[in-house]
């Protein structure tokens, strides 16, 4: 058990030092949610009622733009120098590496969540009217699910051809229940209706990431196969 | 010992390799010779357990005791052309991954060894991404051996290496046989780290088409087999 | 060594019966509905063109789990092809569904669950397809296929429940059509599903045909390559 945890942890901070060294998508993913961000504030020049409408949403939709930039390079570092050859050379299995490697780009994603928040509450004027403890309980668990599939279709994507392009079209489809059930949450808590109006969503939101934990792990060998 | 029985493999309708054996006793040295194509890479993949064959077996020294894919991986080491190395980590930290994916303990002792081997202490906390081709070479060969491997497979290790990285590895190679490992090496050439090979094979449409002893050998008559065995 | 030609013709020739008997029972026997008028006859192909596509898309899902198991070719070619067949139906179901919905409600469309779950499917199985189309004839990719094809299969019930908790909470502008139906309405739409069941065997049997054909094309053209 101490010697799996040991072979997932040796993934995971790989990944995010030489993410953080080379600081590509971080980055990218930060400077692209804040444009996101102050590009639709200019759009929209929110009043009050238009912001608790719209910005649930707009928060959701631009993490998951910004998300998926980072996790198409996940891949694409891996297959520099071949180096995924030279992982499957080792005793690790491969649902280590997917565990470490979906635990570095979360880590990565809240990075970016934790930058870009406080901004929205400032450009947008927001006043919660929730829970923040709650808030940031949906925004965590979200991102999770988000994270998990995302993860492992941009193992499946990295593959074929066009994948950068593919990644979104391929992943969004799937997103789907965890998109709205995190949308209507976060929106819940702006508009501060109590926590029963809106348990299901957060339920929804973790049996997604629980069925999303386990097919991941019955299904990566699959993507690691090497012919 | 390495040994590889009945092995077959297509890709959709192709047959890369049509059941092949090999058997290398520890301490021998063999290289593999054939055409591009011929399914030499494929060979050696499926040799390191990296890739399955659709038949047929692989065994790792002595499995009575152990047979768990994953610990047999820790018998193996493998050199390519490609590198393996992540550009952004250093020296050490390239191989302090590697060392830590084999579960080794006293981890910082044996990077420090293998290192000195390959003549690259200097540049042990220097980012990869400014090595040169040749230090990226050496790098490649400590990342095979960091684990202290029974098998050394190798895949073409002379493409693109400069004269100074060819007698390195020649070194290498040298110094892994007096310590009885067992190597299989693919090659494009006659000539580069032929000196201490004691067996040949070659290769040809995923047949062995060729086995015999290096002794006695000379430059001249290797190529007219070859040429021979190949050109049909 | 016969029999598999003779399954054929039967369902061949049980298709054609079947199809003439609905076509017959939908536009000459079953009466005209009083309230929506001649358009409520989309009801016969909307309904049965949904079931084909879930038929359709868990035949997806069982043949790519048989496929990563057994490695067999034949479990791919039938994955792709009842794919294909699905997202031809779950499209007839899309098109269709809108104009039921301007007839009887008035609007093109309405996020109702089944419709939104359908809509979803659709794109889910697009994206199946693309996945497939992106490097043809590589074996790995048939794997990639079917890992993508058991996982998008297990999206779609979240997908749906997603969708139904969403429109709970959101005012419900059009009731659920829970209508119990009258006999002869029963009749013909039971017919007509059994027509598009047995339609979507014969379009997977047609288009595995088509596939089979493909790939033997190519392995000629690769074989003929290398002589030279
Ligand atoms: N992943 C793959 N998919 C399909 N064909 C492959 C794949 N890998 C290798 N091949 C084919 O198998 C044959 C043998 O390849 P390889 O073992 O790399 O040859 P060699 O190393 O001897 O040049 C080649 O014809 C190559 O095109
Ligand atoms: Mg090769």
């Amino acid at each position: 058990m101490g010697r799996e945890l040991a072979l997932i942890t040796t993934i995971f901070k790989k990944d995010l030092v030489s993410e953080f060294r080379a600081k590509e998508s971080v980055v990218t993913m930060v400077t692209f949610s804040v444009l996101i961000l102050v590009l639709f504030s200019m759009a929209f020049e929110p009043s009050r009622r238009t912001v608790e409408e719209i910005l649930p949403g707009l928060i959701w939709m631009s993490l998951i733009f910004s998300g998926i930039l980072g996790l198409n390079r996940t891949y694409a570092r891996e297959r520099f120098n071949d180096c995924l050859i030279g992982i499957l050379s080792t005793p690790i299995a491969p649902y280590q590496i997917y565990l470490g490697k979906a635990a570095s780009n979360l880590v990565q994603l809240l990075f970016v969540e934790i930058i870009t928040f406080p901004l929205y509450f400032i450009f947008y004027d927001l006043n919660l009217k929730g829970s923040l403890g709650i808030l940031i309980i949906i925004m965590l668990i979200g991102s999770v699910g988000f994270i998990l599939v995302g993860t492992f279709l941009a193992a499946l994507t990295s593959n074929l051809r066009a994948n950068e392009a593919l990644l979104p079209v391929i992943l969004f489809p799937l997103l789907m229940p965890v998109l709205l059930a995190a949308i209507e949450a976060t929106s819940a808590v702006f508009t501060g209706l109590s926590l029963d109006q809106y348990l299901p969503w957060i339920k929804l939101i973790l049996v997604y990431d629980l069925i999303f934990l386990v097919m991941p792990l019955l299904l990566f060998d699959y993507l690691m196969e090497v012919d | 010992m390495i040994e590889g029985i009945n092995i077959s493999k297509t890709y959709g309708s192709k047959n890369v390799l049509r059941d092949i054996s090999v058997r290398i006793p520890m301490g021998e040295f063999v290289a593999v010779l054939g055409p591009n194509g011929a399914g030499k890479s494929t060979l050696l993949k499926i040799l390191a357990l990296i890739s399955k064959p659709d038949s047929g077996q692989v065994i790792i020294g002595d499995q009575s005791l152990i047979n768990t894919p994953g610990e047999l991986k820790r018998k193996i080491g493998i050199i390519s052309h490609s590198s393996f190395l992540y550009p952004e980590l250093t020296a050490y930290e390239n191989l302090q991954f590697f060392g830590r994916l084999y579960g080794m303990d006293n981890l910082e002792a044996q990077i420090i060894a293998v290192i000195k081997k390959v003549g690259l202490l200097l540049a042990l906390n220097e980012q990869v991404y400014t090595f040169s081709r040749g230090m990226l070479q050496r790098l490649s060969i400590a990342r095979a051996l960091i684990h202290n491997p029974e098998v050394i497979l190798l895949d073409e290790p002379f493409t693109g290496l400069d004269q100074h990285g060819i007698s390195l590895l020649q070194g290498v190679l040298r110094d892994l046989k007096s310590n009885h490992k067992t190597i299989l090496m693919v090659t494009h050439s006659f000539e580069d780290g032929m000196n201490d090979v004691d067996r040949i094979l070659i290769l040809n449409k995923g047949q062995i088409a060729a086995d015999f002893p290096t002794e006695n050998l000379l430059s001249e008559d290797l190529k007219r087999i070859y040429h021979e065995k190949v050109a049909c | 060594m016969k029999l598999i030609p003779l399954l054929k013709k039967i369902l061949f020739g049980s298709t054609f019966v079947s199809m003439l008997t609905a076509l017959y029972l939908v536009f000459e026997w079953v009466p005209i509905e009083r309230q929506m008028g001649p358009v409520q006859k989309i009801f016969y192909f909307h309904v049965p063109s949904a079931w084909v596509a879930f038929l359709a898309f868990f035949v997806v899902f069982v043949a790519s789990i048989m496929y990563l198991k057994t490695k067999a070719e034949v479990y791919d070619i039938i994955a792709g092809s009842s794919a294909q067949v699905g997202v031809v139906f779950t499209a007839i179901v899309l098109i269709t569904g809108p104009i039921w919905g301007r007839a009887a409600w008035g609007t093109w469309w309405t996020w109702d669950p089944r419709l939104t779950t359908t809509l979803i499917l659709w794109f889910i199985y697009l994206a199946y397809l693309i996945i497939r189309n992106s490097a043809k004839g590589n074996e790995k990719n048939y794997r990639l296929a079917a890992v993508f094809g058991i996982i998008g299969f297990i999206d779609v019930p979240i997908v749906f429940m997603a969708a139904r908790w969403w429109r709970t909470i959101h005012p419900v502008v059009f009731e659920a059509d829970n209508i119990g139906l009258p006999p002869s309405m029963l009749i013909t739409l039971m017919v007509c599903l059994l027509t598009f069941t047995l339609l979507y065997f014969v379009l997977l049997l047609k288009s595995m045909k088509i596939e089979q054909v493909e790939r033997k094309i190519q392995n000629l053209k690769s074989e003929a390559l290398k002589a030279y």
